[in-house]
């Protein structure tokens, strides 16, 4: 072997867990719910391991009955629970929640009412 | 209102007002990792095994490690106003650019060692985003689309585990760090262990296996070389039991929610009991007549006094199968239509009606959440293997033709009348007056009046749109 040969000096895993698009809080029929993807996460989240993440892709925030009723508050709540590392804004989470979520952050809390045409009323957030 | 403890991602989602990002997100974060070095890495010269600890990191944890930057983007699909409903105050750039971008700050600026992407895009995009990047992003981790997915394109991991948590997804990137045998050889002392080396980039022989991680490092790791071979798997979240902590945050927002529904009466009979059941699974709505769809579209005719009605299948969101026999409540349709959209009555040409259900037909045979659910007075036939806009073959309303130029009174949600789900020929209706009702009230009120007339709504599974 040549003296320019390469010699691995370091090896590893990266573990990336992720999960995307979920409108279903409990199992429908004993498939999904965050509760036991929670176990499945505590079981494949490699224990004092420091390489993994936990990565939500999108589409959390809204899109079912729960999270859009209150917005998404509680799956904040909830990834925060999960230990969640990083998250992708999905087509769902600005469906007013992140919009509010985000204005709460930068202390961006003064609201609006808007009326639409059909008269359902919408919240947007505008500078303070 | 609760605070995030993690980052959101979103490089291509901007404040209009501000022109900058939306407040709270990032376009992109560094995650850092350390790679524990390999007990001797001069004592064999065959390439360790990939696989030495399935359960914990590689190679020799108290030896230290070799640091590695990850970086990370994050891009949502352009198309999210014409699929929601984010309001005037957020843009969506170009996603390919904004990738682009944000690849090069993360190598540039950050120097990562490389990159992920979080993507919310379609997976033609991510295909597209894989292509453009050239293998710049070692995986492309997404959603959007709803079936699970996993397959190298252009030297990029695109992976997708499906929806609704069915499923948990696993990448394991196995990191192997290597370096020239002559540069390693002038980095080690006599004893085998690793020198490290001051700040002005000398050597010296302290051994401290630690440090290499350090000074030495900044030396080496122009030489070093970054090998990252990715694997993955999808792991079944069926029949598993509950986390309690978890379980205990959603129980508290189902009180919640049980709160705010009591003062809607849940539990209100609206058919004492289907005899064909429902079927509210996201692949059928999205593919298919079925027998929800079929009934929300009636009634939408039905409390807007219009000629037809249409509804999208992704306007149904229970994902769920409802027994022959059983009873359909308030509660559940609450449930399946959570979106705060209204019904509303238009004024359409037949030629826009036949343009805009060629829209809806665009995407099949994939599962698509603007699949045309019509009431009961219409027949669509279609071919899906037609060339794009040409696939509708008859519309057949109260059993005459449709006629191009005809005017229809038609009721579409609120959504689909401002062109979402780029149904841009609804766009071209006249909006009418018509009583202003939520959809899932319309379904409610549309029902119950059947039930006290003594005659409770059938659901029936008709073939009201079919694929020839």
């Amino acid at each position: 072997m040549s003296g320019d040969s390469l010699v691995p000096i370091a090896q590893g895993t990266i573990r990336l867990l992720c999960v995307n698009d979920v409108y279903c809080d409990y199992p429908i029929n004993r498939r999904g719910g965050y509760a036991e993807l929670a176990t499945l996460l505590k079981q494949y989240r490699r224990p004092d391991d420091p390489n993994t993440l936990f990565l939500v892709n999108g589409d959390v925030l809204g899109g079912s009955a729960l999270a859009e009723m209150f917005h998404g508050d509680w799956v904040i709540e909830l990834l925060n629970h999960l230990g969640t590392d990083a998250a992708c804004i999905g087509t769902r989470d600005l469906s007013l929640a992140l919009v509010l979520f985000f204005s709460m952050r930068t202390r961006l809390t003064r609201l609006v009412t808007q009326v639409t045409t059909s008269s359902i009323m919408v919240l947007h957030v505008c500078p303070s | 209102m609760q605070q995030s403890e993690f980052v959101w991602l979103g490089g291509n989602v901007k404040d209009t007002r501000t022109n900058e990002l939306l407040a709270g997100a990032r376009s992109t974060h560094v995650f850092d990792f350390t790679i524990p070095y390999i007990d001797d890495p001069t004592s064999s010269d065959t390439m360790p095994s990939l696989h030495p600890d399935v359960t914990g990191a590689a190679g020799s944890s108290d030896r230290g490690g070799e640091p590695i930057k990850l970086g990370m983007f994050g891009v949502c699909t352009q198309a999210t106003p014409t699929l929601s409903w984010p309001g005037d105050t957020v843009r969506f750039e170009p996603v390919l650019a904004c990738a682009e971008q944000q690849v090069e700050h993360l190598r540039e600026v950050e120097k990562v060692d490389f990159i992920v992407g979080l993507t919310h895009t379609s997976l033609p995009e991510d295909k597209r985003l894989a292509e453009k990047l050239h293998g710049g992003v070692v995986a492309l981790l997404g959603g959007h689309d709803h079936e699970p997915y996993g397959a190298i394109h252009n030297h990029t991991l695109v992976f997708k585990c499906g929806c609704n948590a069915y499923w948990l997804g696993i990448v394991d990137l196995h990191v192997v760090i290597s370096l020239p045998r002559s540069a390693l050889l002038l980095s080690q002392d006599g004893s085998g262990t690793f020198a490290s080396a001051s700040s002005n980039g000398s050597i010296d022989g302290d051994g401290t296996t630690s440090s290499l991680s350090g000074s030495v490092s900044r030396i080496l790791q122009a030489q070093r070389t970054i090998q990252i071979f990715p694997s993955w798997q999808m792991v079944a979240n069926v029949s598993v039991p509950p986390d309690l902590a978890c379980k205990a945050i959603i129980d508290r927002a189902v009180e919640r929610q049980k709160e705010e529904q009591a003062k809607e009466n849940p539990h209100e009979l609206l058919i004492p009991e289907m005899p064909t059941g429902l079927d509210s699974r996201t692949n059928m709505v999205r593919t298919r007549s079925t027998a929800i769809t079929n009934m929300v579209a009636d009634a939408m005719r039905a409390r807007t006094d219009s000629d037809l009605a249409i509804i999208n299948g992704g306007f149904v969101r229970g994902d769920k199968l409802y027994e022959a026999g059983s009873p359909l409540t308030k509660g559940d349709l609450l449930y399946e239509l959570p979106f705060p959209k209204a019904v509303v009555k238009v004024r359409i040409q037949g030629r826009d009606l036949r343009m805009a259900l060629e829209q809806h037909l665009l995407p099949v045979p994939a599962p698509t959440g603007r699949f045309p659910h019509p009431s009961s007075n219409v027949r669509i036939l279609y071919n899906s293997h037609n060339e794009p806009l040409h696939r509708v073959l008859s519309v057949h309303i109260n059993d005459e033709p449709l006629q191009d130029d005809r005017h229809y009174l038609l009721a579409i949600s609120e959504f689909m009348f401002r062109g979402g789900d780029d149904l841009l020929g609804y766009t071209n209706a006249t909006l009418l007056p018509c009583r202003t009702e939520r959809i899932c009230y319309a379904v409610c009120n549309f029902l119950a009046s059947l039930r006290d007339a003594g005659t409770p709504y059938v659901p029936r599974l008709e073939h009201r749109i079919q694929d020839s």
